[in-house]
């Protein structure tokens, strides 16, 4: 079985990477500024280029997430972080600074605290919902393998779902409430949109994003947006695809109509 | 029929999208301005004042100067033939398509033709059964459905057959919808 996942790799897993080759660029600045040290004294011991190449990293990673999430807490908090990173060397032992300066890295450290605290319900709320939404896609993606490409912006008219409006409704809460998918409630229909990009906790209008839609008298439509489709590694079957979206949305609601839910749980954790 | 009447009429026939106008009206089962409008790319308050201008003076007309409006309709006859046309959306066509609130029909169809400065952009208003129908339209992956098919499929009455014709016709001609 083939473990290569067909969406591309979130942008999140950048920090881990960045801050791991930070710790190995740090050493050999470390090691290269000792080997040209010898007796001068004007060559400090501290990684200055390290120092300023990670806050650069936490910068512009900060304002890649702004252009994909499209929310501001992104591209803030890494301007945040990436002051605080220019500052750590005043912490450093022998450093010339005075305590002013020391005391200026724990006021941004502190900053920092604060400002996560904050807004944690909207990184919470973001992080939960880009994840599910990633399994979502993979597991509608799973038995697809036919590159056709087909991508086109229309709704894609999927069929036809039997469930009453309470039903429906109860579906919908239990999938907001694991943070699937974001609900929008409209007179004869319900939206159900989740997405790989832009984030669900800044969006007005359900149809900003890719969504489901079930109506209440059981017709069912999907929309995959332009951003999501390009996440895919590969340009997939675009009819299959929506067609397997809809499957998957009409499956777990069967799943919640028999008790079932917590299948829908693991058939998201299990999806490759 | 008093002049003054005679007179209005010859202006309206006289028109250059006169011709088209009456083409539409005989095609489409109903047919609003806005529609017409778009489908003849001419601007919606001329079309507005055709419409009005006919609705007055139709009540006379026809019988008096006996102008056989049927003979404007399709110049081919709808025959199974026609029907059994295989089409799906072309893959890159570039056109955005706008569902309507209920989500359930497309309301417009816009292409975008040339490029830069040269670049135009034609808005197509579709009627209910056009836009139920474009809505059940093949994805350019998907196979091709024959016209017939897609109609019953979108729940469309065979009524609406000539606009339905009309319109992927139209899309043909844009290259939004490909024939198999």
């Amino acid at each position: 079985m083939n473990y290569k996942s067909k969406i591309r790799m979130s942008i999140g897993w950048v920090y881990p990477i960045g801050i791991f080759m930070s710790y190995i660029l740090l050493f050999l600045e470390f090691w290269i500024r000792e080997l040209i040290k010898g007796g001068r004294s004007d060559i400090r011991h501290f990684p200055f280029i390290t120092i300023i190449l990670v806050a650069l990293m936490f910068v512009i990673l900060g304002t890649v997430q702004w252009f994909k999430y499209r929310n501001w807490i992104y591209p803030v908090l890494g301007l945040l972080v990436g002051i605080a990173t220019a500052q750590v060397s005043f912490i450093f032992p022998h450093h010339p600074g005075t305590d002013l300066l020391k005391l200026t890295y724990f006021i941004s450290f502190i900053i920092i605290i604060l400002f996560v605290l904050v807004n944690w319900n909207s990184f919470y709320s973001h992080e939960r919902f880009e994840i599910n939404s990633r399994r979502l896609f993979r597991l509608a993606a799973e038995r697809i393998f036919s590159n056709e490409d087909g991508f086109t912006e229309r709704i894609y008219s999927g069929g036809r779902t039997e469930c009453t409006r309470d039903e429906l409704l109860g579906f919908v809460r239990f999938m907001h409430g694991h943070y699937i998918i974001r609900p929008f409630y409209n007179d004869s229909n319900v939206c159900l949109s989740f997405s790989m990009n832009k984030s669900l906790v800044v969006i007005n209008e359900g149809t900003e994003v890719s969504h489901v839609t079930i109506s209440y008298d059981g017709s069912v439509t999907v929309k995959v947006s332009g951003s999501d489709y390009r996440d895919f590694r590969e340009k997939l079957n675009f009819d299959k695809l929506c067609q397997s979206l809809t499957d998957t949305f009409i499956r777990f609601l069967g799943y919640y109509r028999e008790g079932l839910e917590m299948r829908i749980l693991d058939e998201l954790k299990s999806a490759r | 029929m008093k002049f003054r009447e005679a007179s209005l009429l010859g202006a309206c026939l006289a028109k250059d999208y006169a011709e088209d106008m009456f083409r539409l009206l005989a095609t489409y089962k109903t047919i609003s301005s806005s529609e017409a409008a778009s489908r003849l790319s001419v601007h919606i308050k001329t079309t507005q004042d055709f419409l009005e201008d006919i609705r007055y003076s139709m009540k006379v007309e026809r019988i008096v100067m006996d102008l056989d409006l049927s003979g404007l309709q399709m110049a081919e006859e709808m025959t199974d033939l026609r029907l059994k046309l295989k089409i799906k959306e072309l893959q890159h066509a570039g056109a955005r398509f706008t569902t309507a609130r209920s989500n359930d029909y497309l309301s417009s169809v816009v292409v975008w033709a040339g490029s830069g400065r040269n670049r135009t952009e034609k808005k197509i208003n579709l009627s209910v059964p056009q836009g139920r129908f474009l809505f059940h339209l093949p994805f350019p992956s998907a196979e091709p459905l024959s016209i017939e098919e897609i109609m019953k499929k979108a729940g469309v009455d065979r009524n609406n057959v000539p606009e339905i014709v009309d319109i992927v016709q139209v899309l043909i001609e844009l290259k939004v919808v490909q024939a198999a």
